[in-house]
């Protein structure tokens, strides 16, 4: 008898669902389905055979799941019979009777969709699609080198199309997750640069307030130094005049000293400056208290992420830490306006305004001007930093907030530090515009609601973004 | 008595004028300026010995003070007194300002002091004022290259037709070299096959006065270019991959101020180099220099 086998069934799952695929078919395996692998060993009819036993053929058991049947001489294809066919025969009046013994050959389909069992899955697929008859009422024959190799069925090429379709699925969830991984490496590396440059500039504002409180200091010591000899030499005096049994030689000796050793004191000319030279260090310490406070406030890492903050102090704050790239690029002209509090990330809010004052002051050639203003406009703050430096044609002034947009020199910029800002401005439900005109400078204008709404307040949508230090 | 000596300080932080005026106002006639362009009015006005000026101040930085200041007056002695280490502003304070020494905020006191008294006294003895030296001067003096590849060479070479140019690529080579054709100038990169160079410099300096350095480098760091101004006295820096015009210009220059210290050899001492403590210089180059400096021991000074 017909001999039919099916290839082992695919593994499945307890709800019958095909397992997912596993080791070599994952995504990133270069490695092809070929039709062969779908391949159903079909034993195949020859085209004498009686139409009446190709129709019982199809009722034995081990048939049940066959749409048709290939009809093949000496391993070459002549083309299948399906269900439908002998259906039609026996449907027609006397069907079964006239048509019965009749060879199958005169009723088959002699054109099957044929397929070479070396094909993709993908091209079978599409060539299948292309030339199936609707309904289906057919599968496909599959050859190698013109001989009948067995039957594919379409569902099970569907089948190898969904799990393919669902390992690519899965390979671009991989890459985006890979994506999301070197972009959020990047947004480090560009916070750490930023970080770098800001703790390199505070450092080295430290070092002026330093530079005259320890001179100030050595001379104060120095001073008291001399001082205390020149005490010493005044107590000498003063003990030798009280001494009854003293010589006018010892009152002179002692004299002369006293005075040798107060000119001394005098010829410093600190004794006249000493009041400025304390205040001067005094001044000094706080100076360097306050670019200590200002860099904690800057990076606000004691405290909430999301928190009520004035902008008008942030200004102040990025101001203060970017003075000592600033203050010999610009004069820095301040409009602020009376600010309610916002609520917002203010490490993060203290990076954007950092970073476009810098972008500022890089912008002006010589000696220029910053303007920063802000105002309360509704439901807003609106805050305006405007230089008068070089200005950007269009064609930049739309690319500023691309990624990886420089146009600084190679090694000098991440092109990362706008592209941040603007989503930073975004999440939290602002704004940021700018205007430009080569040549006469450009206006970055921040707008910022004063309430993030519940669900930003809860700092989900902020939690994947960068920290400013 | 002589006069006290003029020390001008420049600095748009007023109350680091006041300290150093109160540091060094009973020693010297101190003058203050609030920035650049002050001091460049009262550079106009005062004959002084030592500038001594802040990089960061606005519209006016300390190298473009110390660049006029050497136009206005070559015979002060310049030092840039600074909180930032940047790479910029050294490598401008050696090609523009030929500074003296790079002094960092915040300084000793002490320390300032004894190079601000070494500036005032070889500002005194290189006074007088330096005639123009005479075009074949220039001619003397060969030059030599110090480096890993040949193009600096043959760049070089071909510049300079008429004037011996030599090459070597290791220290070793150069030394042997020198102690045969004493160069009039060299030019050497700091990464050699020995490793860095800059001890053996700062050594060769300190013995040879009279040897004026070109450094070609891609080196970047910058608390290592302050010891090659301070501690070597390096002419130029120029940074890899250096540009034809620029090397060529400062090659011209060089040689220009070799014939000058030919002439005068008092001005030698304006390239003073801070004392190197020979103990904390132990690399190997830095032996292969103090052998050498033993071979020429008891020739005359090739000067």
């Amino acid at each position: 008898m017909w001999i039919i086998t099916r290839p082992p069934p695919r593994a499945r799952n307890a709800r019958g669902r095909p397992k997912p695929m596993t080791g070599r078919c994952m995504a990133g395996n270069r490695s092809t389905f070929r039709v062969r692998d779908l391949v159903m060993q079909v034993h195949p009819i020859p085209p004498q055979m009686r139409v009446t036993d190709v129709a019982d053929l199809f009722l034995a058991e081990a048939c049940a799941n066959l749409l048709c049947l290939p009809v093949v001489r000496d391993g070459v294809p002549l083309g299948i019979v399906s269900r439908y066919d002998i259906m039609r025969i026996f449907l027609r009046q006397y069907g079964r009777e006239v048509f019965g013994a009749r060879p199958i050959e005169r009723f088959m389909n002699s054109a099957p969709l044929l397929v070479n069992a070396q094909a993709e899955i993908e091209t079978a697929s599409s060539y299948v699609r292309e030339h199936m008859r609707l309904p289906i009422t057919e599968d496909f024959v599959v050859v190698e080198e013109g001989r009948y190799l067995g039957m594919g069925m379409v569902t099970s090429l569907l089948e190898k199309m969904e799990q393919r379709v669902a390992a690519r699925g899965q390979a671009l969830v991989r890459a985006n997750q890979h994506l999301k991984a070197s972009q959020a490496h990047l947004v480090q590396s560009e916070k750490m640069a930023s970080l770098g440059q800001m703790v390199a500039g505070v450092a080295h504002e430290i070092n002026t307030p330093l530079g005259y409180v320890r001179s100030n200091v050595e001379l104060a010591r120095d001073f008291s130094q001399r001082t205390a000899t020149a005490l010493i030499a005044g107590g000498n005096l003063v003990r030798t005049l009280l001494d009854e049994r003293a010589t006018d030689e010892e009152i002179g000796e002692h004299l002369a000293v006293a005075t040798t050793e107060l000119e001394a004191v005098a010829e410093t000319g600190i004794l006249d400056e000493l009041g400025n030279l304390f205040d001067d260090t005094l001044h000094g310490l706080g100076e360097i208290s306050e670019l200590v406070v200002n860099l904690r406030n800057f990076s606000r890492l004691d405290r909430a992420r999301v928190d009520r903050v004035n902008l008008n102090e942030c200004l102040e704050s990025a101001l203060t830490i970017g003075r000592n790239l600033i203050k010999q690029k610009a004069e820095v002209v301040r409009h602020y306006g009376d600010l309610p509090d916002v609520e917002c990330a203010a490490s993060q809010i203290n990076q954007v305004l950092l970073n476009i004052l810098t972008n500022a002051a890089q912008a002006i050639d010589e000696f220029g001007e910053i303007a920063v203003a802000t105002r309360v406009l509704g439901e807003q703050v609106e805050i305006s930093i405007r230089d008068n430096g070089c200005g950007m044609p269009e064609s930049v002034r739309a690319r500023i907030f691309d990624p990886f947009y420089t146009t600084k020199p190679v090694g000098q910029g991440t092109g990362l530090g706008l592209s941040i800002s603007y989503q930073i401005i975004e999440q939290h439900g602002g704004a940021i515009e700018v205007n430009s005109t080569p040549g006469e400078g450009t206006e970055f204008i921040l707008r910022l609601p004063l309430r993030q709404p519940d669900a930003v307040e809860d700092s989900v949508a902020l939690e994947d973004m960068p920290e400013a230090g | 008595m002589q006069q006290k000596a003029t020390v001008l300080f420049v600095d748009d932080e007023a109350r680091i004028l006041r300290t150093l005026a109160l540091a060094f106002g009973a020693r010297y006639r101190v003058l203050t300026a609030n920035s650049g362009r002050e001091a460049i009015e009262l550079l106009r006005d005062n004959t002084v010995q030592v500038v001594v000026s802040d990089q960061r101040m606005p519209q006016m930085t300390g190298v473009e003070v110390l660049r006029q200041a050497r136009d206005m007056q070559p015979a002060a002695m310049r030092i840039l007194l600074t909180g930032y280490a940047e790479l910029t502003s050294i490598v401008g304070s050696i090609n523009d300002g030929e500074i003296f020494r790079y002094v960092q905020k915040p300084w000793q006191l002490d320390t300032l002091r004894d190079t601000i008294a070494d500036a005032v006294q070889i500002a005194r003895q290189s006074e007088q004022p330096v005639e123009a030296v005479p075009e074949q001067e220039k001619e003397a003096g060969g030059i030599l290259v110090l480096d890993r590849t040949a193009d600096l060479f043959e760049l070089i070479q071909a510049s300079e037709p008429g004037r011996p140019v030599y090459t070597a690529g290791t220290l070793e080579e150069a030394l042997a070299h020198m102690a045969t054709h004493p160069p009039a100038l060299l030019v050497t990169d700091l990464q050699l096959p020995e490793g860095d160079i800059s001890d053996a410099l700062r050594l060769l300096k300190a013995r040879q006065p009279e040897l004026v350095t070109i450094v070609v480098t891609a080196f970047r760091d910058t608390s290592h270019l302050i010891r090659l101004i301070n501690q070597a006295q390096v002419y130029r820096v120029l940074p890899r991959p250096v540009s034809r015009n620029m090397l060529l210009r400062s090659i011209d220059s060089a040689l220009k101020h070799h014939a000058l210290l030919r002439a005068r050899p008092s001005l030698l001492q304006r390239h003073k180099v801070e004392a190197v403590d020979d103990i904390r210089i132990d690399s190997r180059a830095a032996g292969r220099v103090r052998s050498y400096l033993d071979r020429l021991r008891g020739r005359p000074a090739p000067v």
